[in-house]
């Protein structure tokens, strides 16, 4: 099976002042189409570095990432933009959505973005699908933790993107909640063929997922706990 | 481009509130500079138009004698066979009627047939063409401007005595045709035939009198080329020729200039209108830059991010220009008719399609301009760190703002020169202004940092008020700088008023001001003029000659009057100085200085004169005319006095003040020189009440009808109410001015009071009381408007004086009732609008804010 996201000696180095923190060390990681992959590590370890680069949100120092065959250092800024709406679907820990805009809104932005025709039409199916059909025209302010992160889920997805990465997308809501909102993501992800990536604290999400990897002293490992279960 | 709009309206629609204040704001500043600047296309509309009617010709002759017979073959040699012509003589003199009343009048007496172009519109006769011959030339009659009726108490019927002729009021001027290349006359005028011209005696030797020769050329004659040619053919300097285009602008000089400077005006009503929005804006994107982040983790490009907010700046910008034309609907004719004085005729004003256009123009462009420091923080935007918990997408300090601002700073500097039609003008005004702008921001961090330490040891209301002023610098030196430019504008232009008024001082009825000013005074009347007024009481005073004579060579070369040969130059500065140039050449002598002269280099000319030796004559400058002329200490040059040329030499540079009213000449040669030159004289009556001013004028009016007098007081009284038209106009942009003030210390205070909701609360949750923080508040802002106008004030205090003392004759006085007045209401009003501002974030409950966390 061909290669969906593969990351080659990734090296990204901060400076702090006159120090220099190297957060991540030649990172590999090679992820297949459909895979659900956890990364787990301690804060400050560059987990959220590393799906940003995953996102070309930020680049490396050093290596090389490509995405379906893609490498993404070979982008200008708009191209990588225009890959990026749609081949990757993002959730933030903060759900990050529009405040002004309603819940349909914020879907539908992604799909308006890549011209895609009746798209408030499918981002009404898209919160539909994360059982929200009753708040299409809420704004973030008027909803709960759990309905934000739901909006930004439908947002994530609605596109169709090959990968998500979520960054702890249960991380600020309460644990029925959290797994609640961890279900779906999962459900959603394989009924959809898609990739998910997801960074967490959470040992018992990680289990959930094919492959868990520590980053850790800017290194990524396998979690060879697991793989000897 | 479909997403761009959609997500533009979208920004609009959910951010109401920012976008009425968006739209609000530049409306305010939109509706002075369009005002100001629809009536400027009306009135050039208006000449362009009707200049032919305002000149009542295609072209006309202007001199201060009658051509002689040789320039009349070069005219005639150069206009096509057909070219009717028909000349017109005018004049200053004394009028006085039957009730023992008399005064100043400007005479012009026409032959039948003028004007080619126009029509007078008389009260009895309604609208008359070429002025036919049946109604005046026929008889001895006279046609008066309507204000004659009462100032010298005359009737239909009645008659007037013009020199030595008696005249018969037919007719009151409604409107009058022709020869109107004044802005403001100094006299009302009365029409009488050219026919009975002689019998007045008046056109005596010396005396000041226009002779005007008019063309209409036939039909299909190039105009241009004729007139150019006998532009060409004449050149001697005291003749002057007019096209019509170049009557109109003449005629419309004073509104031109006016127009022009309250635009400049009025562009600071627009800088702070859009400085407002440019701070309105910079906050919106502040609160938006986590939305502009996500849209790119989405997958937008910068470039897509940046169109949006330029599209919703265009489409705001669109719908600011409706508010604002529609006040400029109403606020037009009002402009117009507070204006109407200082045209010869009225102006119809009305909203043109190039008015509108710049209107749209104007408000996307600086809306974009002042938006570019906040757009281009997008470029370096970093969604990335929205997966960080603690990171601010957009918190990062750009020192490239300042580069960014350049555009906005070029763009205004490139609108005042536009709008100034003046290079010289428009920098300095520039240059002010910015100056100012540095000035009030400078002094306004350092204010507020005083302020801070000057209350660190205060009741906690003044601490924290004062605290909050200082530690959000940015915010309330922007209001600082809003509200003291806007005081400043306020102040400066009655400051000067004030000063003027107290210069002429017309309430002071022992003011130094002459009472009366007599000219046209003959040789042989001197003696008997000056024992009838002693005999009065009253003597003569300050008796000065006037000597005409002609500029032949200036620094060895020959004079021409306008180095120009662009005879409708629209270029304010370049019509200054040709307007300088080509004034009639005057002198005169004296053996000392008046109170009201000053020499500035150089030394008194010799009292003695040896006519003997080769010697040049010694002459005294006006520094002024010695700039148009380009001449300065030890320069030569040549004049001509009943055709004898005299070599004369600058001895010294002079300032004049030249509101004292007194006998002041641009050129005062050394005593000996002109004694027996063929000159008239002007003098003046001082020292007289009401009475006795109204007495010795028709006193000398019955006994010397050729000698003119003007009554001091009521020219004054008309320059003032000219000065009070201009004062009304430039403070009513001035107002606008506080107005786009008060409305960004209106976002300013909602904005802080925004971003202080926290702390706001957690006073209210410690126990502050509504009171305690409403108390904090209007101190605040108080202090502010305090700080913002004391300074405004004295700015402009400083700006009048330097603009009296090196531009207007030295008449600086300062009145400190209004800016008094300015402070208070400036306080009250920030206040007030702080208050608004912050209301309904001081009354939310505390712990509404705390469900929200």
């Amino acid at each position: 099976m061909q290669t969906l996201l593969d990351l080659k000696k990734i090296t990204k180095t901060f400076h702090q002042g006159e120090q220099r923190v190297e957060v991540l060390k030649s990172v590999n990681l090679s992820v297949k189409p459909g895979e659900q992959i956890a990364i787990l590590g301690q804060s400050g370890t560059g987990k959220s570095t590393l799906l940003s680069i995953m996102a070309g949100l930020d680049h490396p120092d050093l290596g090389t990432i490509e995405v379906n065959q893609q490498n993404l250092a070979s982008l200008d800024q708009d191209e990588l933009s225009r890959f990026r709406s749609k081949h990757i679907g993002i959730v933030f820990q903060q759900y990050h959505l529009m405040r002004h805009l309603t819940a349909l809104e914020n879907v539908s932005i992604p799909l308006e973005l890549q011209r895609i025709p009746n798209s408030l039409e499918k981002a009404r199916e898209a919160l539909n699908l994360v059982g929200l059909s009753h708040r299409l025209a809420h704004c973030p302010a008027q909803l709960s933790g759990g309905e934000c992160q739901r909006v930004a889920i439908a947002r994530a997805m609605v596109s169709e993107p090959s990968i998500i990465l979520a960054d702890e997308p249960s991380g600020n809501l309460d644990q029925k909640t959290g797994e609640e909102i961890m279900g779906l993501i999962f459900r959603l992800c394989k009924d959809r063929q898609q990739t998910l990536i997801l960074v967490t604290h959470n040992q018992d999400l990680a289990q959930k997922c094919d492959r868990t990897l520590i980053l850790s002293e800017g290194m990524l490992r396998q979690d060879v706990q697991k793989e000897l279960k | 481009m479909n997403f761009l709009f959609r997500n533009a309206w979208r920004e609009i629609k959910n951010n109401r509130s920012f976008s009425l204040f968006y739209i609000v704001n530049l409306a305010l500043g939109l509706v002075g500079f369009l005002t100001i600047d629809s009536f400027k296309s009306s009135l050039d509309e208006k000449v362009s138009l009707e200049s032919r009617s305002l000149l009542g010709a295609d072209f006309a002759i202007r001199a201060r004698r009658p051509l002689t017979q040789e320039e009349k073959e070069k005219v005639d040699n150069f206009i096509p066979p057909g070219t009717k012509q028909v000349k017109v003589i005018d004049f200053y003199s004394m009028a006085a009627a039957t009730s023992g009343r008399s005064r100043l009048v400007k005479v012009v007496a026409m032959e039948p047939g003028f004007p080619f172009y126009g029509k007078f519109e008389l009260k009895l006769q309604g609208k008359v063409a070429k002025s036919a011959n049946e109604l005046l030339h026929n008889r001895e009659n006279i046609w008066i401007y309507p204000e004659l009726r009462n100032q010298l108490e005359v009737d239909l019927g009645e008659m007037i005595k013009i020199g030595e002729a008696q005249f018969r009021v037919t007719d009151f001027v409604m409107n009058d045709a022709g020869l109107q290349f004044q802005p403001a006359e100094l006299a009302p005028k009365v029409f009488i035939s050219k026919n009975n011209l002689a019998k007045t005696n008046l056109l005596l030797q010396g005396n000041t009198a226009f002779h005007n020769s008019l063309f209409k050329l036939p039909l299909n004659s190039e105009e241009e080329k004729i007139i150019e040619a006998v532009e060409k053919g004449i050149t001697t300097p005291d003749i002057q020729i007019f096209s019509h285009q170049k009557a109109g602008h003449r005629a419309g000089r004073l509104l031109n200039y006016l127009s022009d400077f309250l635009s400049l005006v009025s562009l600071v009503a627009l800088f702070l209108a859009t400085l407002g929005s440019g701070y309105l804006f910079h906050g919106f994107m502040v609160n938006k830059t986590t939305d502009i982040a996500i849209l790119l983790s989405l997958g937008a490009t910068k470039r897509t991010a940046i169109f949006t907010y330029v599209i919703q700046l265009m489409l705001l910008g669109l719908f600011a220009c409706l508010p604002a034309l529609v006040c400029v609907l109403l606020l037009l004719p009002i402009v117009s008719g507070a204006l109407q004085g200082l045209m010869p005729s009225s102006v119809d004003v009305f909203i043109s399609t190039q008015t509108i256009i710049l209107a749209f123009l104007v408000a996307i462009l600086a809306g974009w301009l002042l938006a570019l420091p906040s757009l281009q923080k997008i470029k370096r935007l970093n969604p990335a760190n929205l997966f960080r918990e603690a990171a601010r997408p957009g918190s990062f300090t750009d020192k490239k703002w300042i580069l960014a601002i350049i555009p906005a700073v070029l763009a205004f500097w490139g609108l005042t020169l536009f709008q100034s039609n003046s290079w010289k003008l428009g920098n300095l005004f520039f240059l002010c202004f910015l100056v100012s702008a540095i000035i009030l921001y400078a002094i306004g961090g350092f204010c507020l940092r005083g302020v801070e330490k000057l209350f660190q040891r205060s009741s906690l209301s003044l601490r924290m008020a004062t605290r909050s002023l200082g530690r959000n610098r940015s915010h309330s030196v922007t209001g600082f700088l809003a509200l003291g430019l806007g005081v400043l504008l306020l102040n400066l232009i009655p400051q000067f008023q004030n000063s003027l008024k107290n210069e002429l001082g017309l309430d002071n009825p022992s003011g130094k001001l002459p009472k009366l000013f007599l000219f046209d005074i003959q040789e042989d009347q001197v003696e008997p003029l000056q024992d009838l007024l002693k005999k009065e009481g009253h003597p003569l005073d300050n008796l000065t000659p006037w000597v005409r004579g002609k500029l032949l060579k200036v620094k060895g070369k020959p004079y021409r009057m306008s180095e120009s040969k662009e005879p409708n130059s629209t270029n304010s500065d370049e019509q200054r100085r040709n307007r300088f140039r080509n004034r009639g050449f005057n002198l005169s002598y004296r053996d000392r200085l008046l109170e009201s002269e000053e020499i500035l280099r150089g030394r008194m000319v010799s009292l003695s004169f040896d006519p003997t030796s080769d010697k040049p004559a010694e002459i005294s400058v006006e520094q002024k005319y010695a700039e148009s002329l380009g001449i300065d200490l030890n320069d030569k040059i040549e004049i001509e006095v009943g055709g004898v040329p005299i070599a004369a030499v600058v001895v010294n540079i002079r300032r004049v003040r030249w509101t004292s009213f007194q006998p002041n000449f641009f050129v005062q040669m050394q005593p000996g020189v002109l004694d027996q030159a063929p000159k008239t004289f002007i003098a003046t009556l001082n020292h007289l009440d009401a009475q006795q001013k109204e007495d010795s004028q028709n006193l000398l009016v019955r006994n010397f009808p050729t000698i003119s007098i003007l009554d001091v007081e009521r020219t004054g009284k008309k320059i003032l109410s000219i000065v009070e038209q201009m004062t009304w106009a430039l403070q009513l942009m001035a107002i606008l001015s506080i107005m786009a003030g008060l409305v960004i210390l209106y976002s300013i205070s909602r904005e802080k009071a925004r971003e202080q909701r926290w702390e706001i609360n957690l006073l209210k949750i410690l126990g502050a009381s509504f009171k305690d923080l409403r108390n904090q508040v209007r101190i605040e802002f108080g202090l502010l408007g305090l700080c913002a106008s004391i300074l405004g004030v004295s700015l402009s205090a400083l700006v009048s004086f330097i603009l009296a003392e090196y531009i207007f004759d030295k008449v600086w006085t300062f009145h400190l009732a209004l800016p008094l007045g300015i402070i208070f209401t400036v306080v009250t009003l920030s206040v007030l609008t702080a208050e608004w501002a912050t209301k309904k974030v001081l009354l939310e409950k505390p712990n509404s804010i705390l469900q929200e966390n």
